[in-house]
Order: C-alpha cells, then structure tokens, then sequence
C-alpha cells in the first residue's frame, strides 16, 4: 500500500510538473473550443541580437510565416505531388515572388510540403521520448534531449501539430527560441494570407528579366544577403566566421 | 662505265646540284619547308584535319535565289551565349566518356556561322523583348517592348497603337505557310511572344497585368485572337495560367492569374473545334497524325528545366519531341511553314547561376536542332540557331585537356603532363572553370538540404572552399564576383549558325535584325 502511495504520487507529481511546463506556452488553447482549422499563432522568437515577432497562419495546404518587424511574409502551399510552393511577400510593397519547388531548392531549401507544413516538430529535430500530459482536449508533449553539443527543448500540441515552445541552446547560451504568444480563430476568405497572394506577383525565374522594375531591380542590386555574410564559406555552407 | 667512273659521275651530279641549290640559300630552305610540311601531314592529325576541311568547304555551293527556302525554322537558345555552347559542347562530349573538347553539337556542324549584335536601340546589354523583336521584324527596338518600334516608350499602352511591326511569323501566316511556336518558357513569355504579340510591355502576359483603365490587350489574349491566315497552328509550352481565369483549378492544382472571367483555352477549342488542345505527356502523345491544329500547355508557368523534366507532376514533352511534332504537323502544308523553338530556361539557369542546368537545356537543344534537321529537307529548309543575348558566363583558369567542365581547374606541369590535384588562387582556395562575373554565388545543394536550418540561404558573396565539394553535381552553382540577387545578361556578340537555302547570307558580323531580312528574303515572306 505504501508503494502504491508513492507510485500515486509520483504519478501527480508528473502530471502537475508536465502541465506546468504548459501553463504559460498554450496561448490561451483550448482544443475543445478553438477551431484550429484556420488560425493564427503569434509567436516571439529571440535570438541573441534581437526579438523578432512572427505570426503562423494556417488555412488548409497553406501556411504563412508573416515576419511583421521586417514587414515580409513567407507563404508555403502544398502541391499535388506532397512538393511545396513558395510565395515570398514584401508586405509593405504588395509585391510577392513567386517559387516553383526546383527554384526552391535553388533556393537551398526543401521543396518537400512536410518540411515547411509546421513551424518546428519533434521530427525534424529528432526528438524522441516525450513527456506527454493532455488537458481541454490537447494533447501536450515536452522533449528535452542533446544533439552535437547542442540543448533543444520543445513543447508540442500534437493534435494541432502546433509548436508551443523551442530553445536550443548551446555552452549555455541561447542561440534561439520560439515562444507562442496566443492563437485565435481566423476568417478563411480574409485574412493576411489571403491577401499576400492577391499582390502582384513576380516569378522567381523571371526576377532577372525585370531590371527595370523599380522593386526587382532593387533586389537585383543589393542582393538578397542574410546573416549569413562571410568572407569564406566551409565546404557545407557555414560561414567560417559567423558568430554564433 | 665502270663502277669509278659512275662514283665519279654522280659525285659531280651531287656538287653540281648542291652547288646550284647553294649559291642560292631561299631554295635549300624552300626544300626543307616542304619536307616538314609532308612529314607533318603524315604524322599530325590536326593538320589532316585542316587539309581536309578546307577540301571540303571549297566544294560547298550555297543558294540564294529569292524564296528558295520553302520552310524557315529558327532555333532560339535564350540566353545561349558562346561560352554556353563551347561549355555544352564540352559536357555533352564528357557525357559520352570523350575529352570534350573535339566534340561538336549539331549546330557546330552548319555550314555557316556567324555573329550577331545584340544591343536594343536603348542597352547596351539587352533583354529577350528587344532582341527577339530585332530578330522577328527586322528591326531594333527598345528593351521591354515587343513587335513594336523603337518610338514607343516602354508601358505606353496608348502610343502602341499604328506602331506595330509585323513578324515574320505573321507575314508567313499570311501567305499561306503554317506556322508555329514551341517554347520551354510560358508561351506568354517574351521570346514566343515577339513572334505574335504586339505590346509596350513584356510583362502584360495576362489582363491581370495591364494598368488600371488600360484599352491594350494582354499577350495570352493576342495569341488566342491571332488574326492572320487561319491562325497559328502549332502553339506549344509553358504558362498555363495566363489563359485561366483566376477562379479555375488546374491539373497542378493551381488557380489561374487571369481576373476578366475569360478562359482561352476554352475560347481555343471553340475557334478550332477539329484541333487538339493538350496539358500532359499522355495527351500530347495521343494527338492523332492528322492532326493540323495543335495548342500545348504543359505547365502553370515555365516548363521544368530538362533536368528535372522528369519531376514534373503531369509529365511534360522534352523540346526534341515538341520539335519533331511541330514539324510533322507543319510540313503537311505543301506551301511550307514557318516554325520558331525557343530552348526558353538556359538563360533562367543562369541567372540562378547554376552552369549544370544552363548546360542540359542547351544540350537538349541541340538534340531538337538535329531532330528538325533530320525531318527536313537542305535544298528547301533554311534552319537558323541563335541566341538572343548572352550571359556573364566564363570558362577560365587552364585546365587540362580533358579536365570535367564542371570540376575544379587541374592544369599541367612545366612539362605539360597533367596534375591531379587543384589549381589554387592567390586565396589557397581551390576554383571551378565555370564561373559568373556577378549573380548569387556559391551555392552547394547536393541531394541533401540541410533540416536544421532555420534559414533561407540567399546569396553568399565572396570565395568558397571547395576542398571536399563536388562540383560537378547538378545541385552545385558556381563562385560569383560581384553579388546580386540575380545573375544579369551579358552584352557581347552571340553566334548564328545556319544551313539551308540562304545560310551564307548570315555569316559574318551581323546586326541581330538582319536575321529577319534573310528570312523574309529566303522565305519571300512579302511576296515580291
């Protein structure tokens, strides 16, 4: 009997630890209650120089990654054969660029639907063994595990497939983080998905046959140059120099 | 005579001739010469080769009588500048296990080239609107602009008007030949849209994109309502989307870009209700032999480069078989046909700077040129290939005989045997015979992409190691000197080669608008 007590409590214990890691990541879910069919989630994402925020929309085979500080928006839609589309959206130009999934991959970026469907998941980090707790008809997962030097800690509603939270870490420094804000319902017709692909609209193909647009030339001439800019480039793409 | 008078004899026979040859030093060296070139011309088979080049290309007779050319097919590699055909040239001749070099595709073996000037009235360096303009109505124009004159400013819907030129296409049209256009690009696109579609802007592909208030018509709806003759017969490519409304799903799953409500495929079918109007491989495949009107879309928008044809979700015809169907419908019309066939995505490789697919879609063109050559006829077809501009494409360094186009550069020694390890920059760092002077640079993606990347990689400016790096993969694009979104055009002359009824008019350097001119004089389009 006493043992049963300890397994009880031991039990609850878990429950109310695994819950607590959720209070503050489910932004307000209640998967009872909330369509999540077509939403958007507003998320915080920190990296060491800067907080960025973001807002995933998912309407159907379509998703959205709207980056409101850098007013630009990311639109990924399923393709027949499970291959993804891109539209890539300047939002304060109403302007888009459209990707067949062969530019995407010139793009060096999967052109596989299953890779852009969902902001993060379990899978594509590889993560196993979860601690799962469900409540409001959710069903939570918390991961916690080390991969090549780094600590990566997710939280996942896997009803929704929605990521809650994500830290990756590394020498106990922070290299990013996600954080879901809050979700809420949206309308399917109107929406800022919706209306990034009603922009005027750019093949990325034909990007270098449009000097003379105003917008693509500017793109033409300074470049589209991320983070990451380095002098030399390791043999797997890794600026020798980045800063980490 | 006895054996010492006969020593004696030919001994004095002997001075007397050296004596001769000696006052005189030119005749002992013109002996000599001789006798180096017949050692040489037993021995080297560089030299066998010219001899007999020369042999041959002095037999050669050309005709030039006005209208001797029945049929015209003009070849239009986008982008294909010369380095690109050298580069091909040499990849196609690997691809078969050869050194690469000697290897000549089927429009090196034309027995005409030449060179053609590119530049727009207004660019140095000049787009496909321009050029393909020059080349299909005989004169230069702006850039941006299609089949109208040089007058016109780019967008001026309203100044179009009385200032349209007219193609070659539709001078053939009208009087009496078939025609036809095939294109790996939309059709909609610049290049198949010179030879039909008036229009101050390339970019008007479909009502969508005309200004607000503007009376101009799109270019899909300048293919669909193409007046002259009994219309084009053979249309053939990419772009589905310019002529679906934007309300309509298609095969890929895709809505159509058009907002006027008008779907001209429809609108096609109901003008030519004999006609085949196709969107697949299966379907293109089942267009009957009797077939005289043919209209093919076979993607929403570019057709898949060569490459990666074969991903394609609804399968697509390769531009050999597009070819060799267009000119076995065409040929039927004994009055002859004129044709057009645009490999459309070399220059779209390039400006993603990757030298791999740039290469195959030439090397599929190559393999279209010969199939047409093939189906026709030298005394009544005057086939004609060119590009429309060049790219900032160089194959540099020196690599050795031999040396994989699309590897790293390994020279020779002092001695000139081969090395096998990588030539360095003055950096230590490894370099490939392909490169860009400007474009998105060193790019490496293999068959794997990276699924921790929480990134898009967009342009990495500066130097790479290539140590462990395959270049040769078709996922590998090549180092780039100045960084820009997208790798840009080039302004140098670009080949022409040709054969048929009035081929040697275009050797020589040649105004890229001539082309026109021989057409429409070998055709005798105008009917003098």
């Amino acid at each position: 009997m006493f043992k049963n007590f300890i397994a009880f409590t031991v039990v609850i214990f878990i429950a109310i630890y695994t819950s607590s890691l959720f209070a503050e990541a489910t932004g307000g879910i209640n998967c009872k209650k909330t369509v999540l069919d077509s939403f958007v989630a507003s998320y915080e994402i920190r990296t060491p120089k800067k907080t960025t925020l973001m807002n995933y929309y998912r309407i159907g085979d379509s998703v959205a990654y709207e980056y409101t500080n850098q007013k630009m928006t990311e639109v990924w839609k399923k393709s027949v054969n499970g291959q993804a589309q891109l539209v890539r959206a300047f939002d304060a130009y109403n302007r888009s660029i459209e990707y067949d999934p062969i530019d995407v991959k010139m793009e060096h970026q999967s052109s596989s639907w299953d890779m852009h469907k969902n902001l993060a998941t379990p899978e594509l980090f590889h993560l196993d063994n979860a601690l799962v707790s469900s409540k409001d008809g959710c069903a939570y997962q918390h991961y916690k595990k080390r991969i090549s030097g780094k600590s990566i800690i997710m939280d996942f509603e896997a009803n929704n497939q929605l990521l809650l939270s994500l830290e990756v870490k590394k020498d106990n420094e922070i290299l990013y983080s996600y954080k879901l804000k809050n979700v809420k319902s949206i309308d399917k017709k109107q929406n800022h998905l919706v209306s990034v692909l009603s922009y005027d609209s750019t093949d990325f193909a034909d990007i270098g046959d449009n000097e003379s647009d105003p917008f693509l030339s500017r793109m033409i001439t300074l470049g589209f140059i991320t983070h990451k800019e380095a002098n030399i480039i390791d043999d797997k793409g890794n600026a020798l120099d980045l800063e980490k | 005579m006895n054996l010492t008078k006969s020593l004696i004899l030919s001994i004095s026979t002997f001075v007397l001739l050296t004596g001769c040859g000696g006052g005189s030093g030119s005749d002992s060296l013109v002996a000599t010469a001789l006798e180096k070139k017949e050692k040489l011309s037993l021995a080297n088979v560089w030299f066998d080769a010219g001899v007999n080049y020369v042999e041959k290309k002095d037999l050669e007779t050309f005709i030039s009588t006005r209208g001797s050319a029945k049929n015209i097919i003009l070849f239009v590699g986008d982008g294909m500048g010369l380095s690109t055909v050298t580069a091909a040239r040499i990849l196609d001749g690997q691809n078969r296990g050869e050194s690469g070099e000697e290897n000549m595709l089927s429009f090196d073996k034309f027995p005409v080239a030449g060179l053609s000037k590119t530049y727009n009235s207004d660019s140095q360096t000049p787009d496909s609107a321009g050029t393909m303009t020059a080349m299909m109505t005989g004169v230069k124009t702006k850039k941006g602009v299609l089949s109208i004159s040089e007058t016109v400013n780019r967008a001026d819907c309203a100044g179009t008007t009385g200032h349209e030129v007219v193609t070659a296409l539709e001078l053939a049209e009208d009087i009496g030949k078939s025609t036809g256009i095939v294109s790996t690009a939309r059709l909609t696109h610049a290049t198949p849209a010179a030879t039909y579609a008036h229009t101050a802007d390339r970019n008007w592909e479909n009502n969508s994109k005309l200004p607000d208030g503007s009376t101009c018509k799109d270019i899909a709806a300048q293919l669909i309502d193409f007046s002259y003759g009994d219309g084009i017969d053979v249309a053939m490519g990419g772009g589905r989307r310019e002529f679906m409304p934007n309300n309509a799903p298609e095969v890929e799953g895709k809505s159509g870009k058009r907002t006027d409500g008008r779907d001209l495929r429809d609108e096609w079918k109901a003008k030519y209700p004999t006609g085949s109007y196709v969107e697949t491989l299966a379907d293109f495949n089942a267009v009957p032999a009797n077939a005289t009107k043919l209209f093919g879309l076979f993607n929403y928008s570019h057709m898949q480069y060569e490459a990666d044809r074969a991903n394609d979700v609804a399968g697509e015809p390769s531009l050999t078989q597009m070819t060799q169907k267009a000119v076995s419908i065409l040929s039927k019309n004994t009055k002859g046909f004129f044709l057009m066939v645009e490999s459309g995505r070399i220059d779209h490789a390039h400006h993603a700077g990757n030298a791999y697919g740039a290469l195959s879609d030439t090397i599929e063109m190559a393999k279209a040129v010969a199939k047409a050559d093939e189906m026709t006829s030298d005394n009544d077809t005057l086939i004609i290939v060119t590009a429309d501009h060049s790219h900032v494409f160089t194959i540099a360094g020196y690599p050795k005989r031999g040396n994989p186009i699309l590897g790293k550069v390994q020279g020779t020694d002092a001695h000139g045997i081969a090395k096998t390890e990588d030539a360095l920059a003055a950096d230590g760092l490894a370099y490939t015979t392909l490169g860009y002077a400007n474009g998105r640079g060193f790019m490496n993606l293999g068959a794997e992409t990276d699924s921790d990347a929480g990134y898009g990689v967009d342009i990495h400016k500066g130097r790479a190691d290539l140590t462990n790096i395959d270049t040769k993969t078709p996922g590998y694009h090549q180092e780039a000197t100045v960084p820009l979104s997208s790798e840009t055009h080039a302004g140098e002359d670009v080949g022409i080669y040709a054969k048929g009824p009035g081929a040697q008019l275009l050797s020589g350097v040649n105004e890229q608008n001539m082309i026109f001119h021989v057409m429409e004089h070998m055709g005798n389009l105008v009917k003098k």
